[in-house]
């Protein structure tokens, strides 16, 4: 695994981590806002602005969970939704597994595309990407911050949740 | 003659969209799929098709890996690297070998978008066998 930059030579504590991520609020909805109109061919909605707070769970049935991390920073990306709305996502798809994995398709491709960011990769490094994972509960992590939001896609509300924390990458979901 | 074609991804979604586009194109015929970094390595071997695409995100082995056992056994392997990852993973994959790089999310929808993939699948055949012929 490479790891680059200068700033790499500095863990960043929670301060600079909730910095970070307000600063990044923008490029974190690009990054979802283009996964997901390109992979579902249709448009988003983001009813509320992204913000940055400390974790929470998404009071959805559903979870997936895409994990990042490297020797000095763990990070995951959540996209949370009801299993019962998976269906309005792609009206044309019958097959919920394949819309499951539609919907790990997007969290890896959001996860992808933010990480690969230059303004990610030079305070945090390259990270490994896990594959997509899909859960119904998840771990508390109430001493983390992260970038939340939601966006609307066919009238279906979809939860997303980006956090990163010091420390090597462990189990986050 | 069609071009075979080996794809592998552990999307379902993508292997569907990306078996569709090879097929649809008429120039390529998909002579198998797989999920995961061993599959890909067992699937070049039985099949050495023309071109075989690899996720980087991948279970049991990445396409990191698979690129570089796929080439370690047959250097004229032509590869190419189809993932969400961006950043020093392309530069690696480019370097180990890889015959070229196309980013997700694919934009099949696109018609600019299916040209230039088109496109790409054109140079790396052509690469690939200037290679061959060098050899």
């Amino acid at each position: 695994m490479m790891e680059n930059g200068s700033a790499l030579e500095t863990r960043f504590g929670e301060t600079e981590i909730i910095r970070f991520l307000r600063d990044a609020v923008p490029d974190f909805e690009v990054c979802t806002r283009r996964a997901i109109e390109c992979i579902l061919a249709i448009p988003t909605f983001m009813p509320k602005g992204f913000a940055v707070s400390r974790h929470t769970d998404s009071p959805t049935t559903f979870k997936c969970a895409v994990q990042a991390g490297n020797s000095r920073y763990s990070a995951a990306l959540y996209l949370g939704f009801n299993q019962a709305d998976l269906k309005e996502l792609s009206p044309e798809e019958s097959d919920i597994g394949i819309i499951m994995d539609i919907m790990g398709e997007i969290a890896n491709v959001i996860a992808g595309s933010f990480l690969g960011r230059k303004s990610f990769q030079a305070p945090f490094g390259d990270m490994h990407l896990s594959p997509p994972r899909f859960f119904q509960e998840r771990k508390a992590e109430p001493e983390s911050w992260s970038i939340h939001g939601i966006l609307k896609a066919n009238g279906v509300r979809i939860f997303l949740d980006f956090m990163i924390k010091p420390g090597q990458k462990d189990d986050l979901t | 003659m069609k071009k075979s074609v080996v794809i592998v991804d552990d999307s379902n979604f993508l292997l569907r969209k990306l078996q569709d586009f090879f097929e649809g194109s008429g120039e390529y015929e998909v002579v198998a799929t797989g999920s995961d970094g061993n599959q890909a390595v067992a699937l070049y071997r039985e099949h050495r098709p023309d071109l075989i695409t690899l996720d980087i995100t991948m279970p049991e082995k990445d396409g990191k890996q698979s690129l570089v056992e796929i080439l370690a056994g047959f250097p004229e392997a032509r590869v190419l690297i189809i993932s969400a990852v961006s950043g020093p993973a392309i530069l690696e994959c480019l370097k180990a070998g890889a015959k070229g790089y196309v980013e997700k999310p694919l934009r099949f929808e696109d018609e600019d978008f299916r040209a230039e993939f088109l496109e790409t699948l054109g140079e790396i055949s052509s690469l690939a066998s200037d290679n061959r012929i060098g050899k």
